[in-house]
């Protein structure tokens, strides 16, 4: 059942097309991350959702209705904004109520909704200070709370945890996850980092240059990557990917061959079917990431393997790879299945 | 470890006080010489009186019908002043700041008036626009079959205003433009999410946001209105009677028209006064915006 539903959607920046055609369809309830490089378009594509830029062509449907040229104010969508974009002159409690104080709504209610919101975000204590006399995590409450109170049919996040620091940023990836849970609203998310987009997400659509690469569930993504560079964006380390003349028993149409560090595996000496120089290694402690020059014609990969390595730098070793999970693509960097 | 710190402090005083010093005199040599003037029988006119005057000079000085006029005259300019010029440079403040084809060009026209030296702005309206018989305005007034209105002889106080103002404008419109330029989009887009209309974002996002440079433009203007005095000497040299009198052109007249200094200098003392009070007035409302 499609709740919001784009249809052939175009962006045009002068002669730029930044947003080509495309085609989406969200569920209700249904949580649905953005992720690209940047400059591909993602923000721009949650931007013409949220009726900031205007959509050139195409059509913008939501919960059967048509929406493409309406207002901001009347699409009935929520955004939180990169800079949270608090108004810095008001409380916390003025913040959150804005929308529904211009409304005109009854001020009882505003209170009974904004008292929710803020006991669902642990920000009560809080209603009667400024934005500056709260700290970046706040804040970032704040600006969500400020979308809750409003109860749209659709939350949109742009980037919401970019400005907070490491851990900040880990501990509120999993309160809104949780948020999500609780309030099961549909939700579009925009970021660029692939471990927002794995661990949020119902399903990812990951763009490029304006046009959408691949949807699916994180772990389609990451085990069946679409393309090339579908491949290459999720999972960290990158995935390796080599001519396909170092495999045997492939697709006769396959061109380069992608193996993810986790399926190679460092053998004895002349057992594996590649061989190299260890260039670097990169012990993180629970992994330990072995960059292999391959002596042949310089193509590098990247081993990860879970125990110490008893290798060093510089040496020699031999490299077999799991066949179950070889990426294969074609000339065109499609994936072969 | 006391006296330590105390030459640590005694060095940048010392080195301070050539230019404390200079400032304190530069302030106080003229302050203690008008008060000085204002208690002697002072006047250029009759150099054989002479001595001690008391208040006498204080006296002459406010029981002069002119007194009263000036002050008003003073406080209707300034207000009425700064509040045409806030609020219409906010309006074209707000005006502007969409980008549109030629918008550097209009900046730069309506930015150029300050550049007008006062008695040259004077001049241009005085001759230029407000002559009943060959002024820009009067031909206007002909065109629609109005009588053409004699401005500096009927609404001298309202002219010399409308002179300021638009010497002033530009000053007002090109502090607030700069301020809105740093308004946070995200901010707006947001008030816009939230469904506030133009009004409602002004009310609410711009007017916050210029709270700040509009107590700057509004300190400015009244520290220099106070004393405008170029526009009305090249003018209506205060006249008719004293409709267009202020209380830095009584001053002028006192010291220059009478040759009485010691009443001059008593007035001048008023006008300290005077300063000190909206002064007050200003660090009480505007202060506290500049402190946030």
């Amino acid at each position: 059942m499609s709740y919001l539903e784009l249809k052939n959607v175009d962006k045009y920046y002068g002669d730029v097309h930044a947003i080509k055609g495309v085609n989406l369809t969200i569920n209700k309830g249904e949580f649905i991350v953005f992720v690209g490089p940047s400059g591909c378009g993602k923000s721009t594509l949650l931007r013409m959702i949220a009726g900031l830029e205007e959509i050139n062509d195409g059509d913008l449907v939501l919960d059967g209705n048509e929406i493409t040229h309406q207002a901001p104010s009347k699409r009935d969508l929520a955004m939180v904004f990169q800079s949270y974009a608090l108004y810095p002159h008001m409380t916390v409690e003025e913040n959150m109520s804005f929308a529904l104080r211009i409304k005109g709504e009854d001020q009882s209610m505003i209170d009974q909704k904004v008292a929710k919101a803020a006991e669902t975000l642990n920000l009560t204590p809080y209603l009667k200070r400024t934005p500056k006399e709260l700290s970046g995590g706040q804040r970032q409450r704040v600006a969500i709370g400020r979308a809750i109170v409003r109860s749209p049919k659709v939350f949109l996040f742009d980037e919401p945890l970019s400005n907070l620091d490491a851990a900040l940023r880990g501990q509120t990836r999993v309160e809104i996850a949780e948020l999500h849970r609780d309030l099961n609203a549909t939700s579009i998310y925009v970021t660029h980092d692939q471990v927002e987009a794995m661990t949020l997400a119902d399903r990812v659509v990951v763009l490029q240059a304006g046009v959408i690469e691949q949807v699916g569930t994180p772990m389609e993504l990451y085990e069946a990557p679409a393309n090339k560079f579908v491949a290459q964006f999720i999972g960290m380390p990158q995935m390796n990917l080599l001519s396909a003349s170092y495999f045997s028993g492939i697709s006769a149409d396959a061109v380069d061959v992608g193996v993810r560090p986790e399926h190679f595996t460092i053998v004895e000496a002349g057992q594996g079917s590649i061989s190299g120089q260890v260039e670097l290694i990169e012990a993180l402690g629970n992994e330990t990431l072995i960059h292999v020059c391959l002596d042949c014609n310089g193509e590098k990969l990247i081993v990860r393997q879970y125990e110490q390595p008893s290798i060093k730098v510089r040496d020699t070793v031999s490299i077999n790879y799991d066949a179950s999970h070889l990426h294969q693509f074609d000339a065109k960097g499609e994936a072969i299945r | 470890m006391s006296s330590q710190s105390r030459s640590s402090r005694f060095i940048p005083r010392l080195l301070l006080s050539p230019a404390v010093i200079t400032l304190l005199i530069w302030m106080v040599v003229p302050l203690a010489l008008t008060i000085y003037f204002s208690s002697i029988f002072y006047n250029l006119m009759q150099p054989d009186v002479s001595g001690f005057a008391g208040w006498m000079n204080y006296e002459f000085m406010i029981t002069n019908p002119a007194f009263t006029d000036a002050i008003w005259n003073t406080l209707v300019l300034l207000a009425s002043t700064v509040a045409i010029t806030v609020i219409g440079g906010l309006a074209i403040a707000l005006l502007i700041n969409e980008a549109f084809p030629g918008r550097g060009m209009v900046r730069l026209l309506l930015i150029s008036p300050f550049f007008v030296m006062p008695t040259v702005n004077a001049l241009l309206w005085k001759h230029m626009m407000m002559n009943p018989i060959y002024g820009v305005l009067a031909q206007v007034w002909t065109f629609f079959g109005f009588t053409p209105i004699n401005w500096l002889q009927d609404l001298p106080l309202f002219s010399i205003i409308l002179m300021i103002s638009w010497q002033w404008l530009p000053f007002a419109c090109l502090i607030l433009m700069t301020s809105l330029q740093s308004m946070d989009r995200e901010q707006l887009e947001a008030a816009e999410m939230d469904g506030a209309n133009y009004w409602q974002k002004f009310r609410y996002m711009y007017l916050p946001h210029l709270a700040r440079p509009i107590s700057v433009v509004i300190m400015i203007e009244v520290i220099f209105l106070l004393s405008v005095f170029a526009e009305i000497f090249t003018t209506t040299n205060g006249g008719p009677g004293t409709q267009s009198t202020n209380l830095a052109y009584l001053i002028f007249n006192e010291a220059l028209q009478s040759f009485d200094i010691g009443v001059a200098s008593a007035g001048a003392v008023f006008a300290i006064i005077l300063a000190n009070i909206v002064a007050i007035f200003l660090v009480r409302i505007i202060g506290k915006n500049l402190e946030k």
